[in-house]
């Protein structure tokens, strides 16, 4: 049998990346930052491919630092490939290439996370945001946030949570309403018992001393 | 009846996607299934703690499939994604003994749900290219197929990993939504 085919691992990302890079849209002028951050992180991505294989190492990447071309791609206002990415960065957190525990190159104050969240929510831009869009964006932050590898804390939890609950408010689509409502449910009890874990496991400590 | 011909017409020329959902215990196969369905090869998986989601174009037809997570502490919110579902397809891990009673009583109370009255059922006797793997006619007892009243379904033998039995699934799938009849099997 061929070789198992990924998702969410470092070919996953490279096919991402040249499929947004080949889009006709990315060829116009008013993407060039697009197309630059395309270019330039596939190149950085396939020397990695290289050095790993040189010594033959199968460790994964990490994907945080390729995660600027898929930010401008949510940003880029054309549907198909603001799906793509999100569907791209849902993936890679769910496979845990993606963590965003990094410090954010342009805030220092800030995580990565809290960039990519904010960078997933942005996609949502109101009623008229594209159906398609609205699903993978609740896809992606129920993945994020129910996530054992990402945390997320204070006020990126609750944008995550407005987002959801404004397309399940927002959308006419029977179907990303029935989803924004499912994975809110998901996503607020996951919260509730992370906080209960991360309790008792302080009352413990205290116990012990 | 204008109902069920606006339906079709509707889902013969692809402006309205056929809602699949695939469900079943953790580990039965069912992201393989998914991605075998849509891309046609094997791909490494891991356990579903959200969902995924995927466009399946069949035979001309536009399947819009789901796969949720089966885990213990995750089934309690399939019941979320049940409404607008026009066909469940139920995944078993033949070799699975130990667990087929919990896959029964899964099966049982996800079909008492209102919202799923009208849905198609598929059940999928998965990883039949294992040693030791319940036949469908087991799966089929085991899970109290038979008793099933007044729903569609049937049962298919599959292999995720080989691709076997997913295209035979998915034809009657088509037929059955294009006007075929009954309750059949594999
Ligand atoms: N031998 C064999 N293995 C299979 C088959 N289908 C799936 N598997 C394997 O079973 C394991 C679990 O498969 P998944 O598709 O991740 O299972 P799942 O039902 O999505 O599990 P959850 O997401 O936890 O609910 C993987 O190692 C698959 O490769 C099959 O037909 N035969
Ligand atoms: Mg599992
Ligand atoms: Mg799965
Ligand atoms: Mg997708
Ligand atoms: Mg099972």
């Amino acid at each position: 049998m061929a070789a198992k085919q990924s998702l969410g691992d470092s070919v996953f990302l490279v096919r991402t990346l040249e499929k947004i890079l080949n889009d006709k849209e990315t060829k116009r002028s008013q993407h060039a930052k697009l197309k630059k951050a395309c270019e330039d992180a596939l190149k950085e991505l396939k020397d990695e491919q290289k050095e790993l294989k040189a010594k033959s190492s199968s460790s994964p990447i990490n994907a945080d630092k390729y995660f600027l071309p898929l930010e401008l791609a949510c940003r880029c206002n054309v549907s198909r490939m603001v799906s793509t990415s999100l569907d791209c960065i849902q993936k890679l957190v769910a496979y845990g290439l993606l963590k965003g525990n990094s410090v954010d190159a342009d805030n220092s104050d800030k995580q990565l996370i809290d960039r990519i969240i904010d960078t997933v929510c942005g996609c949502f831009v109101g009623v008229h945001t594209d159906e398609g869009v609205q699903l993978q964006i609740i896809k992606a932050l129920l993945t994020i946030l129910t996530s054992k590898e990402v945390s997320v804390h204070g006020g990126t939890v609750l944008q995550s949570v407005r987002c959801c609950y404004n397309i399940y408010l927002a959308s006419r689509n029977p179907i990303n309403q029935t989803t924004a409502k499912a994975s809110l449910t998901q996503i607020i009890s996951t919260l509730f018992q992370n906080l209960e874990n991360e309790q008792s496991l302080q009352s413990m400590a205290r116990d012990r001393m | 009846m204008g109902g069920v011909f606006s339906s079709l017409f509707s889902r013969l020329w692809g402006t309205k996607e056929t809602r699949i959902l695939i469900l079943g215990l953790d580990g039965a196969g069912k992201t393989t299934i998914l991605y075998r369905l849509q891309v046609g090869e094997v791909v490494t998986t891991i356990p579903t703690i959200g969902f995924n989601v995927e466009t399946v174009t069949y035979k001309n037809l536009k399947f819009q499939v789901w796969d949720l997570g089966g885990q213990t502490s995750i089934r309690p919110y399939w019941r979320c994604y049940y409404s607008n579902t026009d066909a469940i397809i139920y995944v078993v891990d033949s070799c699975d003994r130990e667990r087929i009673a919990i896959s029964k009583s899964e099966l049982v109370s996800m079909l008492e749900e209102e919202e799923l009255k009208d849905a198609i059922l598929l059940v999928f006797a998965n990883k039949q290219d294992m040693e030791g793997a319940m036949s469908p006619s087991e799966v089929s007892t085991a899970l109290g197929l038979s008793a099933l009243k007044s729903r569609t379904w049937a049962i298919f033998k599959t292999s995720a990993l080989k691709g076997d039995g997913l295209e035979e699934a998915m034809d009657w799938l088509t037929n059955t939504l294009t006007g075929g009849t009954g309750t059949g099997s594999s």
